[in-house]
């Protein structure tokens, strides 16, 4: 509002054409047209490397068009036949079905503990609050390599190693989810509301049910999508607790083929594999753009 | 900031005192409260707080995964102070902030400033295309710029080829490692940080700037003295963020450099945090990787907590 306003006083003083304006918008569009190449052109060289036949990839003279243009790449990938130099045994279909109950299974159980528990803290007293919170904030602050090494031996002794429960129990009671969704409720529901409800006779969980959760439906959404992503891109965890084939999930397969080629470079079969693994991720934005978009926008508000 | 509000909004239930027998009079009556926290922190205390508390013990231990574990002292400390790679870590860590803090801090509010502005046609397209990279795995952003950067078959090299100038190693030599693992960051970093700047841009009161105009102040006049001194908050939200992810640095370095277990051409990209990784789960050094994280852990907390004091300094 407050550059347009600029322009409009300058055109009333010089009708004719303000050249240092246009100019300055000119160089404006081209710095944010470089910019976009620069984040676009690696996707591009994704989508188009996933198409191109092993010699043009490894030649010196990059192609920057698939000249034959193929689908060997996708088709090896899901047949599992990716050639014979690597000792994959896993096909791909069966890891992104893991990394989908990987994602599924850690988020929503996540989404209901954490909306739960921030709404008793943010709406309800009671003895030990304060040292509960004061926990959680603690270990929400420290990065997660202080803990890691336990992580990995408790969930050796529990048995646990090749199977979905260390990406999910644990993950189900995020700290820094108690705090984010504590913070939303204490500013987006109003206290009458809660009160309202106790007067008609709702429970405590009747309340967080029918009451907080339709409430803060857009928290949920960005909170959702965002650990989501995070599950579904997840390395560092999956990579020291999965170490059998048919647990793999996409991100260890992929960099299982990156690490197998180092000799002679598959880059086809990777790309059509990033490929096929961001389709769900870049959908889900779309879909929820809006609503990510403002929720990252209004984190920072707050802080 | 955050935490004193968020202190003083602890304060306003402190425990009354009353007489023993009616403190279990008061726990019963909010047993509804602690039946439905109680799965949430029995999952918290086994899974992050036992651990943790393991994690300290076992830091002043000496063992390697088999047989019992042997009382060090502060000997895994002490022999990792006293080690050059972690120094060269430490240096390659302070390397990645100077460079890349104020290229992340300055180079997103400029964007986002721009992207504000309602003569910009397609911002939101724009704004789109700046977030993608951020839902993309890391290891796929590792495989495309190995990809693009490979030394012999990389596309940037054949592009700078193409115009006539020499190629780089980007994978092969310090500095160009360096600059790969940089372009990585920024790439995958940067709009989500673009738009925490916007969400803050557009809560500063239009008002200020139509005053500003009235006056004749400049496009650089009003950046800098209404847009920058009312996103304080945010650039230093977004500066402590960016301070900690560069020092807990570890996918970028580890999965573009992955044969060297990502410590790169002579260790030039070797993080803490890459360290840590391989002591932990390529040597089995446990008791060393533990003492190791804690020192991560100290180096993000004391970072983070200069910053907060020098921007109250600042603001004083």
């Amino acid at each position: 509002m407050a550059s347009v306003s600029i322009s409009q006083t300058k055109l009333a003083q010089k009708v004719p054409l303000n050249w240092g304006n246009i100019s300055k918008r000119l160089l404006i569009y081209l710095f944010l047209a470089a910019l976009a190449l620069f984040f676009v052109f690696p996707f591009y060289a994704m989508v188009v490397a996933s198409f191109m036949e092993r010699n043009a990839l490894n030649s010196v003279t990059p192609h920057l068009w698939p000249n034959p243009f193929i689908a060997d790449n996708y088709i090896s990938l899901i047949t599992g036949a990716v050639g014979d130099d690597i000792q994959i045994k896993t096909t791909f279909l069966r890891a992104l079905f893991n990394s989908m109950a990987l994602a599924v299974g850690q988020t929503v159980p996540a989404l209901f503990f954490t909306s739960l528990v921030g709404f008793i803290f943010a709406k309800r007293r009671f003895p030990g609050k304060n040292v509960l919170f004061v926990g959680v904030l603690i270990t929400m602050m420290l990065p997660y390599q202080s803990t890691i090494v336990p992580f990995f031996l408790l969930m050796s002794r529990l048995g646990w190693i090749n199977t979905f429960w260390p990406l999910w129990i644990p993950w189900w009671a995020p700290a820094f989810g108690v705090f984010l969704m504590r913070q939303i409720i204490v500013a987006t529901v109003p206290d009458e509301l809660i009160d309202a409800a106790a007067i008609d006779g709702a429970s405590l969980f009747g309340t967080y049910w029918r009451i907080v959760l339709p409430l803060i439906k857009p928290a949920i959404a960005v909170f959702g999508i965002l650990n989501f992503m995070n599950a579904w891109n997840d390395y560092i965890y999956s990579n020291i607790v999965f170490n059998s084939a048919d647990m793999y999930t996409v991100p260890l397969v992929l960099s299982l083929f990156k690490g197998a080629t180092l000799s002679v470079p598959q880059y086809g079969v990777m790309a059509a594999g990033s490929v096929i693994a961001t389709i769900p991720l870049v959908i889900i934005f779309f879909i929820f753009q809006r609503w990510l978009v403002s929720g990252i926008m209004s984190g920072a508000l707050k802080a | 900031m955050t935490v004193q509000k968020e202190l003083s909004g602890i304060r306003l239930s402190v425990p009354e005192r009353r007489p023993r027998t009616s403190l279990w009079r008061t726990l019963w009556k909010h047993r509804m409260e602690y039946l439905l926290i109680s799965p949430f922190f029995i999952i918290f205390g086994i899974f992050h707080g036992y651990p943790l508390v393991w994690s300290l013990w076992l830091s002043f231990q000496k063992w390697q995964g088999i047989g019992e574990p042997k009382w060090f002292g502060l000997g895994n400390y002490e022999r990792l102070l006293n080690s050059d790679r972690i120094w060269n870590a430490l240096g390659n860590s302070l390397i990645f902030l100077v460079i890349m803090l104020p290229i992340i801090v300055g180079g997103t509010l400029i964007l986002a400033t721009l992207l504000n502005s309602p003569k910009v046609v397609g911002r939101h397209v724009f704004r789109v295309l700046f977030f993608l990279p951020y839902v993309t795995s890391a290891v796929i952003v590792a495989i495309i710029f190995q990809l693009l950067l490979n030394d012999n078959f990389g596309w940037v090299n054949g592009m700078l080829q193409a115009i006539g100038l020499p190629r780089i190693s980007w994978l092969g030599e310090a500095w160009p490692a360096r600059a790969a693992v940089m372009l990585m960051i920024f790439w995958s970093g940067a709009g989500y940080n673009v738009l925490i700047m916007l969400g803050g841009l557009q809560g500063i009161p239009v008002e200020l700037y139509d005053a500003a105009s009235v006056d004749g102040a400049n496009t650089l006049q009003k950046f800098f003295l209404i847009t920058v001194p009312m996103m304080r908050g945010v650039i230093l939200f977004v500066g402590i963020t960016a301070t900690i992810g560069l020092l807990n640095l570890f996918s970028q370095p580890w999965l573009l450099f992955s044969s060297t277990q990502g410590l790169g051409p002579n260790q030039s990209v070797a993080t803490l945090n890459t360290i840590q990784y391989s002591t932990a789960f390529q040597s089995a050094r446990y008791g060393e990787a533990t003492a190791l994280g804690f020192i991560i852990g100290v180096i993000v907390i004391v970072s983070s907590l200069i910053q907060l004091r020098l921007t109250r300094v600042v603001e004083a």
